[in-house]
């Protein structure tokens, strides 16, 4: 039976304190204390991608043996351009991977889940949810939306936790909604209306049936949050322990993280459950409606998480957050003479260098990236292909005040790195990028740093995806 | 490694004109003005027709101009056609490398006396859309067309040599300062005022550890010399200067790809052939002309040219080396960081401030008995390197 065989958690380390809104507008969302919010080099494709890498890494499990990315959103770059098909390419699946995009409603994370615990396809599925919500500024939506991913791999006999039974009550009651032309959520202020028609009512009433259909009784409790305070509602209504209810606490740092949600909440149920237990998940999308489902714990659910990637959050200014996420345009930059992102040069550099495979020279050892046909060191000319080691030290650097990038900021510091493994010595074994995620006045030589999938720039409007060191982030 | 010993070639004339932002001067106007200033410095006067063939030293000619170039960027302003002409093109290393193959050609016995003109336009548009902007030594994919620049790739090479040897910006200013005082006896400088320590130290952060002041400005500019076998020298002029030969040395272009960031193999490995070739030590050389497009550059390049230890340079700073009188005076044409750097001109400038010094033309900056000199050029970071070696007498 298909089941659930790895999953995990990325959250941007930036966060917009409900306090540090407030010296800019009036108001606060109930119980969000902060907002995540994505860097300047980050969107739902580099998240989703880093939650992915360490999903994948857990059990060694190849992106090369997917069969299928099935990539859930409400605010994917483009309306018309795959995520989930650049996110294959970071990744290296196969040309024969079948790339979905779901979306249109922050449910979409928890039925892509469903969807690939339904399907049973004898390859690994990467089911991702990510969503870098945006209100209007101004709105107190604003400060109650997140940004986070969450990445499961579902597998033929994926023994973390199997399908029980799915409830979906679609609904096209609509309080908040995003247009082509619009850049923000537009949310429609009828709170005592959105109370009996929307969230509330229709998790409450999600939750009655799940649990009739599930015979009665769950341990864990995986819903969607839109802020601290709806679920005690909701909870007492139904007689429901609110300890059983995961993730209040991320909501109250991070908010309501949209199509990654009921996948974080869910990932933090199945992080302490007992093989056995059972979880009721359950998701909610504005305009789409809500779906639950029943989990059912299996052996491997406390061994198959991978580490949760979150960074030591660091707070950030209004101005600071209006930069990163375009409500401050940046200066735009001349375009370039001939663009990578849709050109020749893209698609001959992805295995390499979007995809990350390094060659170690047979005759001698050394670490050549990106592809070269002679050895740095030895001028050899047979190979073997590698995955490139993605961690390294930090051998010199620089801060690049003059800085022309957008939309980083200087100064920007850039480092060349000896990769883990590779030999100190000769040509080889290093990679030189930008740093992101760091304090330019702790970069020093010897670091420990690790790269990371970012936005790499916009060219004739389409983006450029790349890497960028970060220091070595704890597990928390 | 070279085979031949010294080269038996002449320069019997060298001119240039001053470097700056020429806005009003047209590429065609600088290289007739640095033509007509060697064919002037000839002491007993040349017959223009005895120059059989040239060689023209420019850089970003298609990049900046959007035009083809070819030698027919000479035969045309200095109505040369028919004559052979070849365009060279070596990225910091073009004006050296034209003088290194128009020798090869007398050497040969293929001509007697040719002509070499180093020439760049870089201002016609903004200076940061120029050098400055140009990157390429990153990973495209991530990078390209921003981001990595030359103050950035230069400046890792500070970084770590600072954590190496315990050097520290101060000898970067050292540098600059040195560098100015030079340019303000310079006619041909740019920049011909002085500037303070703390100026330089004070100066706006481009890519630290490289600030504005470490930094060579983006200029236009020309320069020319004419060569001869050295047996018909004095047929033209009463000082001829002589030509031996120079090193040429490469080394990865992508900077992770390299096998140290404390120093330049390809300089260490331009210097050996160049100093083999001209059979002389570091002991000979009166005077050197460097590659100080960032001022970490130089002080990096005194270890690789070997006259002082690697690690040692800025010892060798604090106790007077390069300055006018220490040791080995470097710069004293001002460098590129105050006299200027039209790309495809320095080299062939740098030849021009040997032929003042050797013939006592020098005035305040004059080395005493200027005897041996080096030119150094690196072009990328590190990635082609060419030292000449000129002297007052044949080899």
């Amino acid at each position: 039976m298909p089941g659930i065989e790895s999953y995990s958690v990325y959250v941007p380390r930036y966060r917009l304190s409900a306090e540090e809104v407030s010296k800019v507008w009036r108001g606060t969302a109930t119980g969000i204390k902060s907002r995540s919010v994505t860097g300047c080099d980050e969107d739902v494709i580099t998240m989703a991608t880093e939650a992915a890498l360490a999903t994948l890494s857990k059990d060694g499990l190849d992106a090369g043996q997917l069969g299928a990315i099935f990539m859930a959103t409400t605010s994917s770059p483009y309306f018309v351009k795959s995520a989930a098909a650049v996110v294959a390419d970071l990744l290296g699946a196969p040309k024969d991977c079948w790339t979905v995009d779901f979306g249109s409603g922050t449910q979409a994370g928890l039925s892509a889940l469903v969807m690939a615990l339904s399907l049973g396809l004898d390859r690994p599925v990467l089911v991702l949810g990510a969503d870098a919500l945006r209100g209007q500024p101004g709105d107190p939506a604003e400060f109650s939306f997140g940004a986070a991913a969450a990445a499961y791999v579902v597998t033929a006999d994926g023994s973390a936790g199997q399908l029980g039974s799915v409830l979906p009550q679609y609904s096209s009651y609509t309080s908040i909604w995003r247009t082509p032309e619009q850049p923000f959520l537009a949310r429609y202020d009828d709170q005592r209306f959105d109370r009996h028609a929307g969230y509330a009512a229709q998790t409450e009433r999600a939750l009655r049936h799940a649990l009739e259909l599930a015979g009665g009784k769950v341990d864990k409790l995986a819903i969607h949050l839109a802020d601290a305070q709806q679920p005690s509602g909701i909870l007492r209504a139904l007689k429901l322990d609110p300890t059983h209810v995961t993730g209040v606490d991320l909501v109250r740092s991070c908010g309501d993280t949209g199509s990654a949600n009921t996948l974080i909440n869910l990932a933090l149920a199945l992080d302490g459950a007992q093989p056995g237990q059972r979880i009721l998940a359950q998701s909610y999308g504005s305009g789409a409606g809500t779906i639950s489902c029943v989990i059912n714990v299996g052996e491997g659910a406390a061994r198959r998480r991978a580490p949760t990637v979150l960074a030591e959050p660091v707070e950030i200014s209004y101005d600071t957050y209006a930069k990163f996420v375009g409500i401050l345009p940046i200066k735009g930059l001349p375009e370039p003479a001939s663009p990578y992102v849709a050109a020749p040069g893209w698609e001959r550099a992805k295995h390499h260098e979007i995809a990350l495979h390094a060659q170690i020279c047979k005759k001698c050892g050394c670490l050549n990236f990106p592809f070269r046909y002679y050895c740095l060191d030895c001028r050899g000319e047979t190979f073997d292909e590698v995955p490139l080691p993605r961690k390294g030290t930090i051998l010199t650097y620089n801060l690049q005040y003059v800085v022309s990038v957008a939309p980083e900021e200087a100064p920007v510091p850039i480092a060349n790195v000896l990769l883990d493994g590779a030999k100190s010595e000769g040509y080889g074994g290093k990679v030189a990028a930008m740093m992101t995620d760091c304090d330019p006045e702790n970069v020093k030589i010897g670091m420990r740093v690790e790269l990371v999938p970012r936005r790499s720039g916009v060219e004739v409007g389409l983006v450029k995806y790349g890497y960028k060191w970060r220091p070595t982030v704890e597990d928390k | 490694m070279a085979q031949k010993k010294a080269l038996s070639v002449a320069i019997v004339g060298a001119g240039m004109i001053r470097f700056g932002e020429l806005f009003d001067q047209s590429y065609d106007d600088m290289m007739v003005a640095a033509y007509r200033a060697c064919l002037k410095s000839v002491d007993k006067g040349i017959d223009e027709n005895d120059l059989q063939a040239a060689w023209l030293g420019t850089c970003n000619g298609s990049m900046i101009r959007h035009e083809i170039v070819t030698g027919g960027m000479l035969a045309e302003p200095l109505r040369f056609f028919p004559r052979p002409i070849t365009r060279v093109e070596n990225a910091c290393c073009t004006g050296s490398d034209a003088i290194r193959n128009a020798a090869f050609s007398i050497e040969a016995g293929v001509y007697d006396t040719v002509l070499v003109i180093g020439c760049e336009k870089m201002r016609d548009i903004p200076s940061r859309d120029s050098l400055i902007q140009q990157t390429g030594v990153m990973f495209h994919q991530w990078w390209a067309p921003r981001g990595a620049t030359a103050p950035n790739r230069f400046g890792q090479f500070a970084t770590a040599h600072f954590h190496a040897f315990g050097t520290s910006r101060k000898h970067m200013a050292m540098i600059a300062v040195k560098n100015h005082k030079f340019g303000s006896m310079n006619h041909y400088a740019y920049f011909r005022k002085e500037i303070t320590l703390e100026e330089a130290l004070n100066s706006p952060m481009v890519s630290w550890p490289v600030s504005l002041m470490d930094c060579c400005p983006t200029t236009d500019g020309a320069a020319a010399v004419i060569l001869t076998r050295a047996d018909r020298a004095h047929e033209y002029s009463n000082h001829p200067i002589y030509y031996y030969g120079g090193g040429l040395a490469t080394d990865p272009l992508i900077t992770p790809w390299k096998s140290s960031f404390i120093g330049h193999p390809a300089t260490v490995a331009a210097a050996k052939e160049a100093y083999q070739m001209a059979g002389i030590t570091t002991k000979d050389i009166s005077l050197a002309e460097v590659h100080d497009c960032f001022t970490c550059n130089e002080m990096i390049t005194y270890e690789d040219l070997g006259f002082c230890e690697k690690g040692k340079a800025g010892t060798w700073i604090e106790e007077g080396g390069p300055f006018l009188g220490g040791q080995l005076p470097v710069n004293t044409s001002g460098g590129l960081k105050a006299k200027g750097h039209p790309v495809g001109a320095t080299g062939v400038a740098q030849a021009v401030e040997l032929w003042e010094q050797f013939r006592g033309e020098a005035g305040e900056r004059q080395v005493k008995d200027a005897n041996i000199g080096i030119t150094h050029n690196m072009g990328g970071i590190g990635t082609i390197v060419l030292v000449n070696v000129y002297g007052n007498e044949p080899r």
